[in-house]
């Protein structure tokens, strides 16, 4: 795959521009008049382009078979041209290239411009730009990444990042896909789970029924217990019975308050207490109705849900006891519902018969016992996490009731997950998922989780959105963007996380919008640690670094090639990035410098294992001026390479890429690649050569020369970027080249040399590829004139790194959102 | 409460014995479609397995349809042991290019299963149409509890646009849930297993009780929480309907990206009422003692989870396994095994180390297109390793891959000149009788949107419109 980015200046791939067209342009890049008219501009095409198109174009452009369908006939007036951007922009890089008009061929003469005609055409072209409308740009909502999703995480809720590595990965920047799909939905349930289980520790259970509020199967007669129910009373065969949440496994002590009526016969009046019907303990209740008595089991239950009954053992007066061998086996007790050892008889009662199947009897007696309450105490909660505790901003009491405080605690982790105040219809939503577990005798510490595991799927939390969700203004409209919504974007783009407290505070008190705060808050994010997220985020992508970890290569050929290795090429990549933007420093640092970082496995490649010895990464003065800049960089040498050689094109490819900001057209599908064309008479010619003769190809060269001399000039470097004398064939590395404009090399540190000369360019792409990865989009229109207002002024300030990013925090695009209905 | 509807970590990878010892084939799906007479009809299962950069022409296609099979080509030739269930297409041409020819390999991928190009106006995002598998997910899906299935051996690519302008997913995506929600491929075998494995226990709501009123105690009878619904289903559904609010007021771009969402958690809902209900019916049949008895098929198919490095054909093995105890399982009827994308890898198994893509430009050299060979003809071995399983796996009669449309192909013809016509395109497996297998057909008569659309129909999946540039169903599948 080619190098991936996009130029906007004219649309990707469309172009050819050769580095000499692009050394042309620069003198228009700056100082435009941004008021450019559209009457002006069609008063040019009249004057100026008409006539060139005349005399250049229309031969081949006519209305008669216009080759490749372009007809540029019908722009008989400057109003109909201006319709019609586009078209001009391919013919600008076309021209530019001296790709169009083609070259003379035998038999076919063409006229050439002059390089002034030239120029003049690429000039007004650039110009229409201007014609854009000032627009920000959609103000969409836009998913976390992630990155970001398990950044947010960490800070939100203090655990490891690492809980969010089974949701797929992905990354911001241009062409972000923020569709959320159901696999994606699913990944963030489970990891919501997974991180509230361990946070939120169960609190102890106490709760208390009246008999009143038990449902109950008497006599065969079910009956739901009432809310306001009081007393139940069991006459005869029955059983009474609710659902019982454990919220931990341990030892549960479940307390009957009870009495008894007819209490006639031998043996009192036996309830057996029974977990899904397994017997766990049995209370024998003596006490008169006037006078009852509170009855107590312990047993240990595992955690869970199952129905809780106590069952009327012998609803029988009888005379004579039943012997105990008569009684039924009672049935093996599921795990974790084990009767207490502590009492001995406690699993011997069972009922001859289900409850309620049994028919009433009309002989013996029966007996009543009256329920008054059961209530049930869980073992002491564990100790709180610190998570939790952060939490539970607000406890039940008497002064508080379970939902207010369950309100409370809503409102406090909704404010910060959703990184702006929520709505109050988000808390209502809230409350009735508390409510939702509340209505099932959860413990109050777990219907809070179910509550903020709620949040930890909502798009409140999911999603990046405008402050309050809401939008006003008409369609077309252009609306400043909210406090809140400010700061995210903010934090996101330096630390991949939430605000903090200080951004969130500053959007509270709306003082974030004025630029000079933006611009002091950009310094202290990028000061903070956490901004090495901006390497992460644009960095790697933008070398290519992101690739090392999987990058493949022929392991027998480069066994140095460990995970170790990959790791150190990662960092050197990050460390230089880090310094250039902590310490603000120059973007054409990041072309050419005399320092780097490395420990002594990246030292090895380097052949500076001597020097720098141990497994930390060391900033090292580099006196060799063939290193240094990201140009040379083993990480990206190595990641522009095929797995068993070298590839001049694909670096070539990539430093006009990545560091002059010109995308190099992809080949045309049918036209053979390196040595296709003829296998015979490619026979004795070294790599050098056999690229030579391709772009001997007159479908070649217009690309190839632009990018085949920078390539070259890298080839002393070997796949892993060790510095080589001789080709993979035992030739000597011949790094001689010129680059268009007779500028000639011989070394790798001549050649980083003449491209720092082009800086300008540097500048101008890097804040174009930083501006889209900011916005989250393709830039079109109006962004042409941001980046080109940002490029200038970052020049004008000594190429400071940190200008460029205070300048996108306080652009037009980054501040407002066109609002679309 | 604690424990989740999905899998708990904490029991998870504990081995299938367990977690499908249930009779839970017959208690899902299979239930739809009941045989006069008992019994049950087997659905039909839609797979795909997908290759990169095309192939080497002629060593892929047999010299002689006369002849064949009884000599196959080099590279077909590990599919002998099963060839007389293999149906091979000659001449299936996909969606023209332009104006993408600079982006060959992004189309490659993102038509197979499309036979649509992106959007030329929407290129920097994800702009093309839903994929066939996807077309067969939403109707086919309905019975499952994943409505499709997507893995490969690599992670979909970042953000970023690249050849073309076009935006960097389409390199890496072929299945597309909508025009505009590129789905991602999973790629970790014991990821897969534990989504698939999701622990099947719920938790019940309560009824009766203090707070319950006797309304709601009536409505639902009072039995023992059989019907209930999970919390989590409770909860999600409160989280949608507020969403739902959310997206009257954003602007009309966001309620795009809100639609996508809502329609995520709706489709997670619906997963846990899947499980419910599988829970429910199987606790039934297991009381009942009925269930099992009455389809005759072959145990779980035995699937170790490898731990540490994978060499690419384990990798490719273990997750085409999980896709056909999927199958098997019926958690889902329709799955991709992405085995290989274009991003620069070589294989590591074989004895050279050029990448892939940079001989797949193979100038027509005999050396190269030899190696060529040799990277399809290992591709095409851990298919029919697939084939194979499918076939030994007994249900209803007859076996899953009876069952099953399982192609196996690559988005080029050939990689040399980027060509898009003669798709080297294999199906395996009877479909329930409606492909006919044992064949080789030099010259088909339809392109790729053709042979989506066949399939599909096939599968039972009803196509008011045939796939992508197609115009009708591909005569030659039966």
């Amino acid at each position: 795959m080619m190098p991936r980015a996009s130029s906007f200046l004219v649309r990707p791939n469309r172009v050819r521009l050769s580095v000499v067209a692009l050394a042309l342009l620069m003198p228009f890049a700056a100082g435009l008049a941004s008021g450019v008219e559209p009457s002006q501009l069609a008063k040019e095409f009249d004057s100026q382009i008409k006539p060139f198109l005349g005399t250049y174009c229309l031969d081949c452009h006519g209305s008669k078979k216009p080759k490749g369908d372009l007809d540029l006939t019908v722009f008989t007036s400057g109003t109909s041209a201006l319709a019609k951007i586009d078209i001009w922009k391919d013919a600008a890089g076309r021209v530019h290239a001296q790709d169009m008009p083609p070259a003379p061929k035998p038999g076919k003469e063409t006229k050439q411009p002059s390089e002034a005609e030239r120029t003049q055409f690429i000039a007004w072209v650039r110009n229409l730009k201007h014609l854009a409308p000032k627009d920000p740009g959609r103000g969409t909502i836009r998913r976390l990444s992630q990155v970001e999703y398990a950044n947010t995480l960490r800070d939100l809720l203090g655990v490891d990042r690492k809980v969010a590595d089974q949701v797929p990965q992905d990354a911001v920047g241009e062409g972000f896909s923020s569709s959320i799909s159901p696999l994606l939905m699913e990944k963030y349930l489970l990891v919501a789970d997974e991180i509230l289980d361990q946070a939120i520790v169960p609190d102890r259970l106490t709760i208390a029924w009246n008999g009143g509020q038990l449902d109950a199967m008497i006599g065969g007669k079910a009956e739901a217990g009432k809310a306001d129910g009081v007393e139940r009373r069991i006459t005869g065969a029955g059983e009474v019975s609710t659902l019982l949440s454990t919220p931990v496994d341990g030892t549960y002590t479940i307390k009957v308050r009870a009495a008894t009526e007819k209490n006639g016969g031998k043996e009192p009046t036996k309830l057996a207490v029974r977990i899904d019907g397994q017997v766990v303990g049995e209370i024998k209740v003596t006490a008169p109705t006037k006078t009852p008595a509170t009855y107590t089991v312990t047993c240990k239950l595992s955690a869970g849900k199952a129905k809780l009954s106590l069952l009327m053992v012998n609803p029988f007066i009888q005379v004579e006891a039943e012997p105990d061998t008569k009684r039924p086996a009672v049935p093996p007790a599921k795990p974790g519902a084990k009767p207490d050892a502590a009492k001995p008889d406690a699993a011997k009662p069972e009922a001859k018969a289900e409850a309620g199947k049994e028919p009433a009897a009309s002989g013996p007696e029966l007996r009543t016992a009256v329920i008054e309450l059961l209530e049930v105490v869980g073992p002491p909660a564990a100790r709180q996490s610190d998570i939790q505790r952060k939490l539970f901003v607000a406890t039940p009491s008497k002064d508080l009731s379970k939902r207010d405080a369950a309100k409370k605690i809503a409102e406090s982790f909704a404010r910060r997950a959703y990184r702006r105040p929520p709505t109050s219809d988000e808390i209502d939503t809230l409350l009735k998922v508390f409510d939702l577990a509340d209505r099932q005798d959860e413990v109050f510490s777990a219907s809070v989780k179910l509550m903020l595991k709620a949040v930890l799927v909502s798009p409140g939390f999911l999603y990046l959105t405008p402050d309050d969700g809401s939008i006003s203004g008409k369609d077309g409209s252009i609306v400043a963007i909210g406090d809140h919504q400010l700061a995210s974007r903010l934090s996101y783009l330096f630390w991949s996380t939430m605000p903090d407290d200080e951004l969130s505070a500053l959007a509270d008190a709306k003082k974030l919008r004025d630029p000079a705060v933006i611009a002091e808050q950009v310094r202290r994010l990028i000061k903070d640690p956490r901004s090495r997220a901006v390497f992460a985020g644009f960095g790697a992508p933008w070398l290519n670094l992101d690739r090392i970890d999987d990058l493949s290569v022929d392991e027998k050929k480069f066994p140095q090639l460990t995970k170790e290795l990959r790791a150190a090429m990662y960092e050197e990549g990050a460390m230089l990035f880090d310094t250039i933007l902590r310490e603000n420093r120059s973007m054409a640092e990041f072309i050419d410098n005399d320092y780097t970082f490395m420990n002594n496995t990246l030292a090895r490649i380097y052949g500076m294992d001597d020097a720098v010895k141990g497994n930390q990464m060391t900033r090292v003065t580099l006196s060799d001026r063939n290193r240094g800049g990201v140009m040379t960089m083993p990480g990206v040498l190595a990641v522009t390479s095929l797995p068993n050689r070298t590839s001049p094109v694909k670096r070539g490819a990539w430093v006009l890429d990545r560091v002059l900001g010109q995308k190099p057209p992809t080949p045309p599908a049918n036209v053979p690649e390196l040595e296709q064309q003829d296998a015979n008479a490619s026979i004795g010619l070294n790599l050098r050569q056999r690229t030579e003769r391709h772009r001997a190809d007159p479908a070649c060269m217009s690309c190839h020369q632009a990018i085949d001399p920078i390539g070259f000039g890298l080839e002393n470097f070997d796949v892993l970027g060790r510095w080589r004398d001789r080709d993979d064939t035992g030739a000597p590395v011949d790094a001689v080249g010129e680059l268009p404009g007779k500028q000639r090399f011989s070394t790798p540190g001549d050649l980083k040399r003449l491209i720092s000369a082009k800086k300008d360019d540097f500048c101008r792409s890097l804040v174009q590829r930083i501006l889209a990865y900011t916005l989250c989009r393709t830039l079109t229109g109006y962004d042409e004139v941001v980046a080109d207002e940002i490029a200038d002024a970052v020049a004008k300030d000594g190429y400071q790194f940190q200008t460029v990013w205070v300048k996108i925090a306080t652009s037009y695009p980054f501040l407002n959102r066109r609002i679309s209905r | 409460m604690r424990k989740n509807w999905l899998i708990d970590r904490r029991t998870a990878l504990k081995g299938l014995g367990v977690a499908l010892a249930l009779p839970l084939l017959e208690t899902m799906g299979w239930a739809e479609t009941p045989k006069a007479g008992g019994g049950y009809k087997a659905p039909i299962r839609l797979g795909w397995m997908y290759m990169a950069c095309g192939v080497s022409q002629k060593h892929f296609w047999p010299a002689d349809a006369k002849t064949w099979p009884t000599t196959l080509s080099p590279t077909l030739e590990p599919l002998r042991p099963v060839i007389d269930q293999i149906l091979l297409l000659d001449g299936v041409n996909n969606v023209e290019r332009a104006p993408f020819d600079g982006a060959a390999h992004a189309i490659e991928l993102s038509t197979w299963l499309t036979a649509t190009k992106p959007n030329a106006e929407k290129r920097d995002t994800v702009n093309i149409a839903q994929s066939a598998d996807q077309i067969a997910a939403s109707h086919l899906g309905l019975y499952t509890v994943l409505p499709s299935l997507e893995l490969g051996t690599r992670k979909n690519e970042h953000a970023g646009t690249g050849q073309e302008g076009l935006n960097n997913r389409y390199y890496t995506t072929g299945n597309y849930r909508t025009a505009t929600q590129p789905l991602p491929v999973e790629v970790n075998p014991a990821e897969v297993y534990k989504r698939l494995f999701a622990s099947r226990q719920s938790t019940p709501q309560k009824q009766g009780g203090p707070t319950v009123d006797a309304k709601q105690f009536a409505r639902t009878g009072g039995d023992d929480g059989d019907n209930g619904t999970s919390l989590d289903r409770s909860m999600l559904d409160l989280v949608r309907e507020s969403a739902g609010n959310l997206r009257k007021r954003v602007s009309a771009d966001d309620q795009h990206q809100l639609d996508d969402y809502l329609d995520s958690v709706r489709s997670l809902e619906k997963r846990v009422v899947m499980i419910e209900r599988q829970q429910a019916e199987t606790a039934k049949m297991q009381a009942s003692g009925k269930g099992a008895a009455q389809v005759q098929r072959s145990p779980p198919l035995d699937v170790k989870i490898p731990t540490g490095e994978l060499k690419w054909s384990d990798h490719v093995k273990v997750l085409g396994d999980l896709m056909i105890l999927a199958f098997q399982a019926d958690i889902t009827r329709v799955g991709t095994l992405i085995a290989s994308m274009n991003h620069g890898m070589h294989y590591k198994e074989l004895p050279f180390s050029e990448s892939h893509h940079d001989l797949s430009h193979h100038e027509n050299k005999a050396e190269k297109l030899d190696k060529i060979a040799q990277i399809d003809r290992f591709n095409i071995e851990q298919f029919s390793y697939l084939v194979s399983r499918m076939k030994s796996l007994k249900e209803a009669g007859g076996t899953l891959l009876d069952n099953t449309i399982f192609t196996w192909g690559s988005g080029l013809g050939d990689g040399h000149n980027h060509a898009w016509t003669r798709l080297p395109t294999i199906i395996a497996g009877g479909g329930g009788g409606t492909i006919r297998t044992g064949r080789y057909v030099p010259k088909v008569t339809g392109n790729q949107g053709d042979l989506l659309t066949g399939i599909l129909t096939r599968a039972g999946v009803p196509m008011p419109k045939p796939v992508g540039f197609g115009t009708k169903m591909l005569a030659e599948l039966s």
